[in-house]
């Protein structure tokens, strides 16, 4: 039972967690910046609204994309978290501002 | 997350690339043969194959049309709308078709479709219940046996990782135009690799571009949120800005007689000339308000956007000439969407598709196979010491197995069911499909007992040996065969039979590969034990 406990306490190492936190990271808040950069350009582009939503939505995997290299590259998980949702809770703020 | 830039790419490669490959193998592989989706539904409807495929003439079309008008208000009088489809290339048949009225709670009625005969312009009656070229076409984004929004959304996650395996690819694939063309062959390791690199680097635009738009096409779904904050969450709003139809009118409940379809024809010839017509929609017939719009053939733009006619059905005027000119972005979105379906492809164009398709399909296996391979060498020592190999590396070589041997098997698998089922079974249609993912699971259940070398060669052999027979098949179950067809120019069921052999032959080559080239899984190769034994001198030289 004692070793099952330790076998188990060493599988969640720092880099193991490290790497779990970046990744829900990357997926999350990678998603939520990039839904919420979809949202601020639907309303804001200089476009007719039809063509606003469409460009909005075909540039949204691009955020995507380079947030989940973002949150893979700092040098802490934390930060990954960090920078991701702040941009996405500017985002979000832009929207109701404009919107 | 490590040390450089590089070396983080690298790690995200790996795992982003490894850790859903067998789902996107699947929808690549489905994706890839859908292209020939017509295709294949035309070979497994074998009843079709005689005294129906015709050609576009335009001196047929006052009868065809005439007849259809006729045949449609005998049998349908009071359907929603009519639909009369005629031959194009790929697909060579008259259809005449009709909407129900749908029930108070439904967007749609039930769609009915008879197809025709040439001599006499009867129906054909006892098509078998088959879904073609359209179960890979629905496996390609819809599974199967999940719910669909459930199956978008993991296709969709899927999507991404492929994405993003890509770009962190190419970063890491520093040479990327010296290992264009080098490729060492039986060298296990190195040999994967290149084969890796090179299925990769030479369709890479085409990798890049379906696996976007592979998101562009259902991104209603994965970002909804663009219409949420510009449409307040209409999404019907939002689509009919889209997609502008010509005004729905309603019926408006009056009968009235209707005018002759064919007295129509010579005014759409003066607006398209002899271009070919794809189909004539009639909708709300018998009614006042009834509109008759024709459909312009437009297989060699690249955009999807519909050219039509309408007229009104009762007295003959028309109503509108053209839809509006898309706008740029518009233009965008419908081009992104044709690409990844490439409707607009003539056969060399589509075969190309298909062929970076395979090139894709490689790409993620070699992919995957080298992995295996990698941490195999890497657990070597251990496996020599009679160390069983560890979970992960089990459990990767047996999905090896199952997709990427198993795939060819399934398909095969299912051409034999449509054709050999009785074609009065009950949910006939539904047990071809299972016996695609019956075949999946029986490599699956060898994958558990043998994953060596003799399971690859099994599977991949009895694939092949399936594969090459599918012309003699074709000839047994269906009224005719591969020189008939030759001989009446049915090019796409010629091309069906030939392909399949083709790739049966192919199958059947890379498993005698196995037999001599250093191997998927089990040992390692000469050149690397020779390194570990140099290693292993080395290092009893050092430490004495």
């Amino acid at each position: 039972m004692i070793l099952a406990h330790l076998k188990w306490r060493k599988r969640f190492t720092t880099s193991r967690v490290d790497i779990i936190s970046r990744t829900l990271a990357a997926i999350i808040g990678g998603y939520l910046v990039a839904a919420t950069a979809c949202g601020l350009l639907s309303i804001t582009l200089p476009l007719p609204t039809a063509e606003r939503v469409l460009s909005a939505m075909m540039l949204s995997f691009i955020f995507y994309v380079i947030a989940v290299l973002w949150s893979f590259n700092v040098k802490k998980s934390e930060q990954a978290w960090r920078d991701l949702l702040s941009i996405s809770a500017i985002f979000y703020m832009s929207i109701l501002i404009v919107g | 997350m490590k040390d450089t830039f590089f070396r983080t790419m690298t790690w995200l490669h790996t795992w982003v690339g490894l850790l859903v490959c067998w789902v996107l193998l699947l929808v690549f592989f489905a994706g890839t043969v859908s292209y020939y989706r017509h295709e294949i539904s035309l070979w497994t409807q074998p009843e079709l194959h005689k005294n129906v495929f015709q050609h576009y003439q335009t001196e047929k079309l006052t009868e065809q049309l005439t007849k259809g008008q006729h045949y449609l208000s005998t049998n349908a009088a009071h359907a929603k709308d009519w639909r009369i489809s005629l031959p194009t290339e790929r697909k060579p048949y008259l259809v005449y078709a009709w909407q129900t009225q749908p029930k108070p709670d439904q967007d749609y009625g039930k769609f009915i479709e008879h197809i025709i005969k040439i001599q006499d312009l009867g129906i054909v009656t006892d098509i078998r219940d088959s879904r073609g070229g359209n179960f890979f076409y629905r496996l390609h984004f819809d599974l199967h046996y999940l719910p669909a929004n459930i199956a978008r959304w993991l296709v969709g996650f899927c999507t991404m990782f492929m994405l993003l395996a890509l770009i962190s690819g190419i970063v890491i694939h520093k040479r990327i135009f010296k290992d264009f063309f080098k490729f060492r062959r039986d060298k296990t390791n190195r040999s994967w690799l290149d084969a890796h690199n090179i299925s990769s680097v030479l369709a890479l635009p085409y990798h890049l571009m379906i696996t976007y738009t592979g998101l562009i096409t259902l991104m209603i779904i994965y970002m909804p949120w663009g219409v949420l904050t510009a449409y307040d969450g209409n999404v019907r709003a939002f689509r009919a800005e889209v997609k502008p139809r010509h005004e729905q009118v309603e019926a408006a409940g009056i009968p009235t007689e209707m005018i002759k379809i064919s007295t129509l024809l010579s005014q759409v010839k003066s607006f398209w000339g002899e271009s070919p017509i794809k189909q004539v929609l009639i909708t709300h017939p018998y009614d006042e308000n009834s509109r008759i719009t024709f459909y312009k053939n437009t297989q060699q733009t690249v955009t999807d956007k519909r050219v039509s006619l309408v007229f009104n059905g009762s007295t003959g005027k028309i109503i509108s000439k053209a839809s509006p000119s898309p706008s740029v972005i518009h233009a965008t979105h419908d081009t992104l969407m044709s690409l990844h379906t490439a409707r607009f492809s003539e056969p060399v164009l589509r075969a190309f598709f298909f062929f970076c398709g395979i090139m894709g399909c490689i790409m993620i296996a070699t992919g995957t196979l080298l992995w295996a391979v990698k941490i195999r060498q890497k657990q070597q020592i251990n496996i020599k010491k009679g160390i069983k190999e560890s979970l992960s590396l089990r459990l990767v070589e047996r999905l090896n197995l199952i997709f990427v041997a198993g795939l060819p098997l399934a398909t095969c698998c299912f051409f034999y069911a449509n054709r050999i089922l009785p074609t009065d079974m009950i949910n006939r249609s539904q047990w071809e499909a299972n016996s695609f993912f019956i075949a999946l699971a029986l490599v699956g259940i060898l994958a558990c007992i043998n994953r060596t070398k003799a399971s690859w060669r099994l599977v991949l052999r009895t694939a092949s040996i399936g594969l090459v027979g599918i012309p003699l098949l074709n000839a047994l179950t269906s009224s005719r065969h591969l020189m008939s067809n030759i001989a009446n120019q049915q090019w796409a069921l010629v091309g069906f039979d030939i392909m399949c052999a083709l790739i049966g032959g192919i199958l059947w080559y890379a498993s005698n590969k196995l037999n001599k080239n250093a191997n998927v899984s089990t040992t390692v190769s000469r050149s690397n034990q020779k390194m570990n034994r140099i290693v292993v001198s080395e290092l009893s030289t050092r430490n004495t």
